[in-house]
Order: C-alpha cells, then structure tokens, then sequence
C-alpha cells in the first residue's frame, strides 16, 4: 500500500492511494442501519410512555385506599405489583435502551457523513485530474465502533437487570404480608427485598454508562468528520497548485 | 450560484425544528410537574402517580430532541452531497479559467 503525505500546516495526514476494490464498508451498512435504529429507539420511548400511563393508574388506584381496605382486599395487591413491577423496576433501563437506541442512530448517520465525504472526495479529485487518495484511518476510527457498540450492550444488560428486578418486584409485592407496616414475613420475600435494593443501587449507574460510552463514540466520530475535512481540503489546495504527491 | 439556483432546503430541517420545540416543551413540562409534586410531598397518591408517567414522559422530551439532532444531520448530510457534487463538477473548469490563482 502506498502512502502519502498531505502537508497542511505543521500537522500532516497520512495517506493512501485508493484501493482498487473494498470489501464491505462499514459507511454502506450504517446507511442501511441509521433509520432502523431511530425507529427501534422512537418504538421502545413511545411503549416505555404508555407503560408509565398504564403504571400511573394503577398506583392511583392503589395508594386511593386506606390501609384497612388494603388489609381487607388481598385481590389490589395486583395493582402495587403492577405500578412496582414497571416503574421501579424495568421501565428505567428500558428507557435508557431506548434513547441508547436514538444515539446509535446518531453515530451511525455519522458514519454514514463520512462515507459521503469520502466517496464525494474520491470523485472530486478524480474530476481534476488527480490521483485519488484517503486519509489513512485514524486512530478515532477505529476506537468508535466498539466503543458504541460496547454501550449498547450495556444497556442490553441493564435491561436483562431492570427485568431481574421486575420479576422480584412482582414476587414481592403479590404477597399481601409485603403490603403493611411490618414488611415481608418469610426468608423468601426478605431475599427478594435485598436483591430489588440492592440491584437498584448500581442499576442506574450503570444505565448513564452506557449511555456515556455512546456519547464517547458520537465524539471521536465527530474527531474523524474534522480530521477528514481537514485532509480533503489540503487536498483541494495541493491538486490545484499543480502538485499531486500520492505517488 | 444565486439563492434560486439552489434546491429547497430538505424538509426534514423544519420538522427537526419542530421536534425540538416539542421535546424542550415536553422536558420544561416535566420540571414543572415535579416542582408542583414537591409542594405536596407527602401525598403519596398524588406522588407516585406522577413519578409513575414523570419519568417516561422526560424521556420522550429527551427522544424527541435527538431525533430533531438526527433529522438534522440528515440534512447536513443530503447539504454535503450537494456540495460535493458541485465541487466535482465545477472546480476543474474554475481551476483551468484561473490557472493562476492557487485555492489558499
């Protein structure tokens, strides 16, 4: 592989020739991807809004009555269960999902910015005349897609956890022992109450990680979108002050 | 190239502008329901009723304004190809008309 350098100032970008033939393109698949994912992340928030509707009701259904008529009627546990199952339990990293979903959108569209901008660079030079070349990868590059993808399985598994959480909340709060002063009255139900707050502690963190990692990838792909704008205009000026130095 | 030379601006630009007034509102909105809980904090009826849609419903404000971002880094994106596509066809007969003067 031949490499060039474009000078610019004091920095200079690595280049290369243009291959002949490429192989799949990471830009072609994120053009294909980025409006799946938008979609998929719009989905999850819109469902994770009408859960919180359908949650909301049934805790005004619950928390209307007094503790004597929760007492008397072991059948509305159902509705604590339900409100404690949803809202403090799987509907926060499920949200979370969701906007890591619209961020992956973002960085995917991203991508799909510098597929355009190389291509587009490609054919400009070949228009005057020139040899086409890239700018060699940069180290921002290659760090963004795992770093994206390593947020969105973070949230993956923070989902799988919000869903752990679901289940022990609605084991616990179905039984009508869980709903007085007093708490759980079996070794069980105690173990479930430890995991649900226990859980919980580190659940949320973990949710701003992920979505921490994606904005991390978002920035070194906004790194890569200077980088080759930079790279393409050294280009422009080299190629029309007659000088061509990818050989 | 004049004003009128150029295609209309995508229509994603204005529905990105729209979604991000919606989702700002929709974010504001939020605050203000949780302010309003936080004068009544010991009813809890009223409290976890709303926490129960607070939350999703900030997230929808907070969906909406990426999306607004999306929309209008596609319009970035269809305002680079055309860009490009003007470079390409116009900079060879712009540097042969003035082989003199260097692009710096």
């Amino acid at each position: 592989m031949t490499t060039a350098t474009i000078s610019r100032g004091l920095r200079g970008y690595e280049a290369r020739t243009t291959p002949a033939k490429e192989g799949l393109r990471m830009s072609d698949v994120a053009q294909r991807m980025w409006k799946p994912m938008t979609a998929m992340g719009v989905m999850v928030i819109a469902a994770g809004l009408v859960l919180g509707i359908v949650s909301a009701t049934h805790a005004n259904d619950y928390f209307g009555l007094s503790a004597g008529v929760i007492a008397g009627a072991p059948s509305i546990v159902s509705d604590r269960a339900f409100y404690e199952t949803v809202t403090n339990g799987f509907l926060p990293p499920l949200l979370f999902f969701g906007v890591g979903l619209l961020l992956s959108g973002v960085t995917f569209l991203l991508v799909t910015i510098l597929g355009t901008l190389r291509d587009g660079g490609r054919d400009i030079q070949r228009a005057v005349g020139g040899q086409p070349i890239d700018l060699v990868k940069p180290i921002t590059a290659k760090l963004f897609p795992p770093v994206m993808m390593m947020g969105l399985m973070v949230l993956m598994a923070s989902v799988v956890a919000g869903i752990v959480v679901g289940v022990d909340q609605s084991n616990y709060w179905l039984h009508a022992s869980s709903q007085v002063a007093g708490g759980p009255q079996t070794a069980a139900l105690t173990s479930d109450l430890s995991d649900i707050q226990s859980i919980r502690a580190w659940l949320q963190p973990l949710g701003f990680v992920g979505m921490g990692l994606i904005l991390s990838g978002i920035v070194l792909a906004l790194a890569t979108i200077v980088r080759a704008l930079r790279f393409q205009a050294g280009r422009v000026v080299q190629l029309a002050s007659g000088g061509d130095a990818a050989a | 190239m004049t004003q009128h030379q150029l295609p209309p601006e995508p229509r994603a630009s204005s529905m990105s502008t729209a979604l991000a007034v919606i989702g700002v509102m929709l974010v504001m909105s939020t605050l203000v329901a949780g302010v309003s809980v936080s004068a009544d904090a010991l009813d809890i009826r009223e409290g976890s009723r709303t926490m129960a849609w607070l939350l999703p419903t900030a997230f929808a404000g907070i969906a909406a304004l990426l999306t607004a971002v999306i929309l209008r880094f596609d319009s970035i994106l269809a305002s680079l190809g055309l860009r490009m596509g003007a470079m390409r066809d116009h900079l060879p007969a712009l540097i042969n008309t003035h082989p003199e003067r260097h692009l710096t």
